[in-house]
């Protein structure tokens, strides 16, 4: 207890890493502000730039980024109603409608302290909850794995999109790309079509950053001419009796987004949007009508979108699987810097553990020094024009792209990605399930071939392993329940019955 | 169920293509040899890639079509929406132009001449603004990436920066 203590106070002792903390949560905010810019991109270019650094510098970096581009978004949802990442989504239904009355500040201010303490309720979970689940997540087989990692894929696949082919399109597209190169047991070449080049794989960094950047660069360039509106927002700090009336629900949407965030493939998107519904469902007396700028419609999905922060580290350090897209690419990052993130994590180095719960709680109080300040500096970078940031953007992206290994093989894939990827999210794929898959490929790829090789080939048993072993029972009944919950038989069914319950009521 | 966009119908069945194409690669790596070869998980993934194409196929066919007269009608949206040749097709030259460049121009002169051409291009707001703020983005790209976080940028032979004192 007392070394846990030590390595989270770690963070806190050293200047350079408070700093550290404060640009990626600076950084995080303001990219989060920009429409168009995601979380997931800010976070796949910079991790990039801190492959040659310490892990600890680089894991405090990224704490803040992440924590702070989740925030960030909701203030131009509020402002302007185009939320700046896919999390402020929820932000907007009531945020918007508060600026529309004028209450723009008053709504930033609670959005930013009401994220604050979602925030440390998501932390305060991690905390208590992941050493529990690694030394749970020790009993757990290959085929185990194979199955959390297939249930995240199927899970983002089927919540993030318009449909689940075209998730399961886009997560199994990702699993290939990871297949590209030598296999890792029997080192046979595969999908590299003779060249050199290929055998050595595909970085999965260059297929985030051209997915993630350059394809919304070109998403972006179509639509230069966006017209933004100015709003002013003078007094911000809420008040204490704001705040104190909404705290019970701010709590139960906290749990709602730490519980959403902590299942592989759901992230902050889906826990705002789950914490709106509850809130719509269980406050009988809003301040003002849902979707007309009710605090309530604020707050729940604010609470919700920044606890799952918290949550989405939970299956990230405990098993090394990630919980959504961005905590994808930061498993990526623990492996560069030569990291295993999984139950073993916590008992190797336990010190990173700490060490991040430490961060993010500094991160989350720069998240409430920088929200409730800078209003003029935010309202600057809403105002800068698409046609000056995209050209900034695409150098990043090559720059990120090149250092990760120097190699200009690694940018023409990062622009063929981005390309790509403009078509993609043109006809309505996402593009969350691929970098899933890439991350998650090889995970199945080893886990598979253990299974098998547990059984001796015997696919008989290892269908049975799947039934028997109560870990694997539960888990593979959520995954087949999954599926069938998305197939248009069910949906239909489920349609039917909703009617007669309706018909019957009505 | 939304209005299918210009082009869509095609990249689905491309889609679907590309995914045969790759069961067909996968199914090379080792063939039906055994559950556990290198090539059967691949192979796997690829046959799931192409019944989640035929879906979405499937999908596009009973989606309400684009409205346009015919294919050429299609083609004209497509050229006008989705791959229009300004700002889109243009800007994605700039790019690939920008990439073939850095190799031999190095870092330094290729994002600026980048950086120039797309502020011109996309700003539209005049050459001189467009070269002043090309400028002060590459030094302070240059200061901040190489200077401070000491990352390798990729350097021309000829344009040795460090015989001048600066990066190294």
């Amino acid at each position: 207890m007392e070394q846990s203590l030590s390595y989270f106070i770690m963070a806190w002792t050293d200047p350079y890493l408070i700093f550290l903390t404060a640009a990626g949560t600076f950084a995080g905010i303001y990219v989060g502000v920009i429409p168009g810019l995601s979380v997931t991109m800010a976070v796949s270019i910079l991790i990039s730039f801190t492959f040659t650094w310490d892990v600890n510098e680089a894991l405090a970096v990224m704490a803040g980024v992440f924590l702070g581009g989740v925030y960030g978004g909701s203030r131009t949802a509020i402002m302007i109603n185009i939320p700046g990442a896919p999390a402020a989504i929820a932000a907007g239904f009531d945020g918007y409608p508060l600026a529309k009355l004028g209450l723009a500040g008053m709504a930033i201010g609670v959005s930013t302290t009401v994220s604050f303490f979602g925030a440390l309720f998501g932390i305060a979970i991690l905390a208590a909850a992941a050493p529990i689940v690694s030394e749970f997540a020790l009993m757990f087989a290959p085929r185990d794995y194979l199955l959390l990692a297939i249930l995240g894929i199927i899970l983002i696949g089927a919540l993030s999109g318009e449909s689940l082919a075209k998730g399961i399109f886009c997560g199994v597209l990702g699993v290939l790309i990871g297949t590209v190169g030598l296999d890792p047991i029997s080192a046979q070449p595969r999908l590299t079509f003779g060249s050199m080049a290929l055998m050595g794989g595909i970085h999965y960094v260059a297929a985030m950053i051209g997915f993630f950047g350059i394809s919304e660069v070109l998403v972006q360039t179509l639509d230069l001419k966006k017209k933004i509106i100015k709003q002013k927002v003078d007094k911000i700090l809420p008040s204490w009796s704001v705040i104190l009336k909404h705290l019970p629900l701010s709590l139960r949407c906290s749990a709602i987004g730490t519980i959403i965030g902590a299942l592989p493939g759901a992230g902050g998107d889906i826990a705002a949007l789950m914490a709106y519904g509850h809130a719509v469902r269980s406050v009988k007396k809003p301040t003002r009508p849902f979707g007309e700028g009710a605090v309530e419609g604020l707050v729940a999905p604010e609470a919700a979108c920044s606890s799952a922060v918290g949550g989405a580290y939970i299956p990230m350090m405990t098993l090394g699987i990630p919980g959504d897209a961005v905590t994808a690419v930061l498993i990526g990052a623990l492996y560069i810097h030569g990291l295993k993130p999984g139950p073993m994590l916590m008992i190797e180095t336990p010190h990173l553990f700490w060490f991040t719960v430490g961060n993010l709680v500094m991160a989350s109080v720069f998240l409430l020094i920088f929200g409730l300040t800078g209003i003029r500096a935010f309202a600057k970078m809403v105002e800068m024009p698409p046609a000056l940031l995209m050209p900034i953007i695409v150098i990043l992206s090559v720059v990120g792209t090149y250092s990760i290994q120097n190699s200009l093989t690694d940018v023409y894939w990062m622009l063929a990605f981005g390309i790509f990827g403009y078509f993609l999210k043109t006809y309505g794929f996402q593009i969350g399930p691929i970098i899933l898959g890439v991350i998650l490929g090889p995970i199945m790829d080893i886990s598979f071939r253990r299974a098998i090789i547990t059984v001796r080939g015997d696919l008989g048993d290892f269908f049975l392993d799947l039934l028997v072993n109560p870990i694997s029972l539960v888990l593979t009944a959520a995954t087949v329940g999954l599926l069938i919950g998305q197939t248009p038989v069910w949906k239909r069914y489920a349609a039917g019955r909703r009617a007669k319950k309706e018909a019957a009521a009505g | 169920m939304r209005r299918l966009n210009p082009g869509e119908t095609a990249f689905g069945y491309l889609m679907l293509a590309f995914s045969l194409f790759l069961l067909y690669q996968t199914y090379k790596i080792a063939g039906f040899s055994s559950i556990d070869s290198g090539g059967a998980y691949p192979m796997f993934a690829a046959a799931l890639m192409v019944i989640s194409s035929v879906a979405v196929v499937i999908r596009n066919r009973r989606s309400p079509k684009v409205e346009a007269a015919g294919p050429a009608g299609e083609w004209r949206r497509f050229r006008r929406e989705v791959a229009p040749p300004y700002p889109l097709i243009g800007y994605v030259g700039i790019i690939v132009l920008y990439m073939l460049l850095v190799l031999p121009l190095g870092f330094n002169v290729s994002s600026f001449l980048f950086l120039f051409g797309s502020f011109w291009y996309l700003y539209r707001k005049g050459i001189w603004l467009a070269l002043g703020l090309s400028i002060g983005s590459v030094v302070s790209i240059y200061i901040v990436f190489r200077l401070v976080f000491r990352v390798i940028l990729p350097e021309a032979d000829w344009l040795d920066l460090s015989l001048i004192g600066l990066g190294g």
